[in-house]
């Protein structure tokens, strides 16, 4: 069991380090090439972090990828608020961050990451 | 040798000036500030990391690796935790975001955030 | 030309391209975002140097800088907010 976490707690650097490399090329080429591509869109992302360390972690996994920014937490429920700069599809950049959540909880959990719940939409309090 | 890892100090370094150089691009060309928020991200994130790699390479020890690893941790710390700072206070200043920027999922929160990111 | 040299030159066109968004905003917001580019390409400026002039002892100052840039990040960060949390 631990030696899953320990795998996992070494896999997630790799994974993330690839993550923001794919993101940085995106976005050069957005910055570079005339015109853009961007669709830029606030979007509200509902975490399965609870504690404060999963959600600061998250928090600053997804401003730390280029293309993504954390513009805003709230704890209670753990929810994000991100600006996305290729946001044409909400659904899609919800999947980006809860892919990474994933990893995240692999290491924070000692069950492993929790299964996802739906898009979110059907749970605003 | 010796001269096939200074080789790849010097590629590493001009990669990450070059990376650094797209995200100042970045800065002047991408239109609003939160989008300029992401230009920043790339000069912070790989565009200083690539650097630190080959400041490695270039004087490999035990003691440089704890060093340097330190900086590179201290120095993602600081792109996160700033990044993520300098938006919520962008937004609290009430910054614009380019027109065709979709809200609505934001729109709701405003005014209620809850513990900040500092 | 060394090829450190040109990693220099893109360095300080980057500072020059911050420090215009520094001077030029628009808002308080741009200008902080400006100053942290600043920053950011200072620490990679003295990485440079230290391979440039071969000198090891910028490790350290690399070193220091990171921890500086991080209180600077964070007071940038304050100062935009107009010390709002």
């Amino acid at each position: 069991m631990i030696v899953r976490r320990i795998v996992h707690a070494l896999g997630l650097p790799s994974a993330f380090g690839a993550r923001v490399v794919a993101a940085s090329a995106r976005l050069a080429w957005d910055v570079l090439t005339p015109g853009s591509a961007s669709v830029p869109a606030f979007v509200r992302v509902p975490l399965r972090c609870r504690s404060e360390l999963e959600v600061t972690a998250i928090a600053n996994m997804v401003t730390l990828t280029p293309g993504t920014v954390t513009v805003a937490i709230r704890m209670d429920p753990p929810t994000l608020w991100v600006y996305g700069m290729y946001a044409s599809d909400e659904a899609e950049l919800r999947e980006g961050v809860r892919a990474m959540e994933d990893r995240l909880l692999a290491v924070t959990r000692a069950d492993g990451a929790p299964a996802r719940p739906g898009n979110g939409e059907g749970r605003r309090r | 040798m010796n001269t096939v890892v200074e080789v790849l100090s010097t590629a590493c370094v001009v990669a990450g000036a070059l990376v650094f150089s797209v995200g100042a691009l970045g800065l002047l060309r991408l239109r609003d500030f939160y989008a300029r928020l992401n230009g920043i991200a790339v000069s912070a994130g790989l565009g200083t990391a690539l650097p630190l790699l080959g400041l490695l390479l270039r004087f490999p020890s035990v003691e440089n690796a704890l060093k340097i690893g330190l900086a590179l941790v201290v120095q993602l710390a600081t792109a996160a935790v700033g990044g993520t700072a300098l938006a919520r206070a962008g937004y609290l200043a009430g910054t614009p975001a380019a027109s065709e920027t979709r809200r609505d999922a934001l729109a709701e929160a405003s005014g209620e955030e809850g513990d900040g990111a500092g | 030309m060394n090829p450190l040299d040109v990693a220099l030159v893109l360095l300080v066109a980057s500072m020059v391209a911050a420090t215009y968004r520094v001077l030029r905003g628009p808002g308080k917001a741009d200008r902080g975002a400006g100053a942290d580019v600043v920053f950011f390409g200072f620490v990679s400026v003295v990485i440079v140097l230290g391979l440039r002039l071969e000198t090891e002892l910028v490790v350290d100052i690399v070193l220091v800088s990171t921890l500086v840039g991080f209180l600077a990040a964070l007071s940038l960060a304050r100062l935009v907010s107009g010390g709002k949390r």
